[in-house]
């Protein structure tokens, strides 16, 4: 399996006006294409920055992270979060005012993909994640919170990256739904060869992860699988 | 640019009620600002206007100021008000007496027995309208501008005598010689000559000192009669308008430094030479000061204005994207550089701005009426400085952590 992304000696201070917080800790690790990966640890201990310097939002204060050996801090995020990463939150974060289609079609037209084949590839995401058709001219706010976090997995894929980043993707859901999503992500890994790298304090999660990380105080560890 | 400008109006939309805020603010906003660049541009131009309202004029007397007619003024001194580039409609007039036909001075107890004027316009007779003059066909008063020997007689005289428009008549004229003190005045001959009579005058309320004149004869033409006759002329009464009032202080300076002419000194000894000038001035210069210092005001309170609005386009783009951070945050996250997240936004309060200006002007020239320049000034005036608010609330999202904004609620 090829390497995607690498994170080498990766340090994070979060700097305000009164003091200096050091959120990762010379962090080294390596993702591939076609796994799912699992970053556990308590609240606090660095997981979503470290999700968020994946997903190229901020660069590290110290260390180097690479996407296929391009240094991050060289590269056109923008590009990179537009084309190729996607993200996942926990709270979703769909557009409240845009209905569930054109959540979904969002990313394609910022990609300027026709509005024909954006709607096309956005009715066949929403199929895959298993959302009934009655749904996609509803808001956000009129559909439960599964359903929404499907959305937001679709959002993701059809956008047509090679990356996908969760951020607690299960945290709002009950266990009926969690099983859907959990599954969604493997297949999305082991079918579609996304690298699939998902931040998360579920063991069921993590359980179906191919690799799991562990991360306590900023400094990660292999906990299984690498 | 297509999503772009979709994904502007959707917004728009989208968030119809901010929006419709955002234009009744846009709105009012215009409204006062027009209301303030009308008050401007109505004080500007009732400034320009002053000098049409308000006549600036003067007139020439003497030392003491206790003469105004009956005077001697030289004639450098009145061929400098004639010719001076800050003086408009400069009268000046010359006594004179006169008898009909040709007679010598032995006989002038008989004869020399009616009052005239040499003037260069008929306002020369104090009191006397343009229109209780008759003129022949062809001929009105630019007549008395000239040095043609022409005459007016008064209807009454010329009744009397048999006279009819366009006859001619011979006139003897003497002028007066005053003494430059005291009071002593000496009357003596001038010229004996036919003058072709081109109008007939019955004035209604004169209001001179003098007895009115009998005859009325062009200026200049008596001008050159004192020359032919190597006696100096002297003009006994003259005054003008001043050509524009806000050049004041260079009719002034050439007045006094150039022409000659002295202040009115009250205390000084009564003496027949026109060397004084009054301007009659103090109301021009207070309401001009009045004006001026109200326009002054007003264009002291433009940059507050500018600053206000501002101010406003800050503030209320600020507190609508609070509310709409996360959906900056998103878009950022899904890609959108800060450069086209910055034109989404700004193009989204450009086109609601627009449409208030619009709207502002609209209710603005139904009630306000103003002039198209004012509506031109307090629109493009709103609409740049809300739109450099909006530009500096919608630059600040950009210092926002997108991670931290994204990441809060997790």
């Amino acid at each position: 399996m090829e390497k995607i992304i690498e994170a080498v000696n990766v340090s994070y201070i979060y700097q305000t006006k009164y003091q200096k917080t050091k959120a990762l800790s010379e962090v080294s690790c390596s993702f591939e294409r076609g796994k799912v990966y699992a970053i556990t640890g308590k609240s606090g201990s660095g997981k979503s920055t470290f999700l968020s310097l994946l997903a190229g939002l901020d660069v590290p204060t110290e260390g180097t992270l690479a996407v296929e050996g391009e240094d991050m801090r060289k590269m056109n995020r923008d590009a990179y979060r537009l084309n190729r990463a996607s993200v996942i939150y926990q709270a979703f974060h769909l557009f409240p005012l845009l209905t569930v289609m054109e959540n979904v079609m969002f990313p394609m037209e910022l990609q300027h993909v026709p509005a024909k084949e954006a709607k096309a590839r956005a009715q066949e995401y929403l199929a895959k994640v298993g959302l009934p058709e009655t749904l996609y001219k509803k808001m956000p706010g009129m559909i439960s919170g599964g359903e929404q976090q499907r959305v937001a997995i679709a959002r993701a894929i059809a956008a047509g990256g090679e990356i996908l980043l969760a951020d607690e993707p299960t945290g709002n859901l009950d266990s009926q739904n969690e099983k859907v999503i959990v599954d969604l992500l493997c297949k999305l890994a082991h079918e579609d060869n996304y690298a699939v790298i998902v931040v998360t304090h579920n063991e069921a999660v993590a359980a179906a992860a191919d690799v799991v990380y562990g991360m306590s105080d900023g400094v990660l560890s292999v906990v299984r699988g690498a | 640019m297509k999503f772009f400008m979709r994904q502007i109006a959707r917004n728009i939309v989208r968030h119809r009620k901010k929006s419709i805020l955002h234009i009744l603010i846009g709105v009012m906003t215009v409204l006062i600002l027009d209301v303030y660049a009308g008050n401007m541009d109505s004080t500007e131009k009732q400034l320009a206007d002053l000098p049409n309202v308000l006549e600036v004029t003067a007139r020439i007397s003497t030392l003491n100021g206790s003469q105004r007619e009956g005077m001697t003024i030289r004639e450098d001194r009145m061929m400098g008000v004639r010719e001076s580039v800050y003086v408009k409609d400069p009268v000046f007039t010359v006594r004179l007496k006169f008898g009909f036909g040709a007679f010598t001075v032995e006989e002038y107890k008989e004869n020399l027995n009616h009052y005239g004027m040499g003037m260069n316009a008929p306002e020369g007779v104090s009191g006397m309208k343009r229109e209780e003059i008759t003129w022949m066909d062809g001929v009105d008063a630019g007549i008395l501008e000239t040095a043609e020997k022409v005459c007016i007689l008064d209807t009454a005289l010329m009744e009397e005598k048999g006279y009819r428009l366009g006859d001619d008549v011979m006139l003897t004229v003497f002028y007066y010689r005053y003494a430059i003190e005291g009071s002593e005045v000496f009357i003596e001959p001038l010229i004996t000559d036919t003058y072709r009579i081109v109008g007939s005058m019955q004035i209604g309320e004169y209001m001179g000192n003098w007895v009115p004149p009998e005859v009325i004869l062009p200026l200049d033409y008596m001008r050159g009669a004192y020359h032919s006759q190597g006696i100096d002329f002297y003009a006994d009464s003259g005054f003008f308008t001043v050509k524009d009032p806000f050049q004041l202080n260079a009719l002034k300076a050439q007045m006094h430094d150039e022409v000659k002419f002295l202040s009115v000194i009250t205390r000084a000894k009564p003496r027949t030479d026109g060397n004084a000038l009054t301007i009659m001035d103090e109301a021009f210069i207070r309401s001009a000061e009045t004006l001026s210092k109200n326009l002054a005001l007003l264009r002291g309170m433009l940059p507050f204005l500018v600053a206000i609005v501002i101010f406003i386009g800050y503030l209320c783009s600020y507190l609508s994207l609070q509310s709409r951070r996360e959906e900056y945050a998103l878009l950022r996250s899904l890609g959108t550089g800060r450069r086209r997240s910055f034109f989404l936004l700004f193009g989204e309060t450009a086109l609601v701005e627009a449409a208030a200006c619009l709207l502002g002007s609209l209710l603005a020239a139904v009630f306000l009426r103003p002039a198209v320049g004012v509506l031109a000034l307090s629109g493009s005036m709103f609409f740049l400085a809300f739109l450099s608010g909006a530009a500096m609330a919608i630059l600040a999202l950009h210092r926002l952590s997108v991670m931290e904004m994204l990441t809060k609620k997790d």
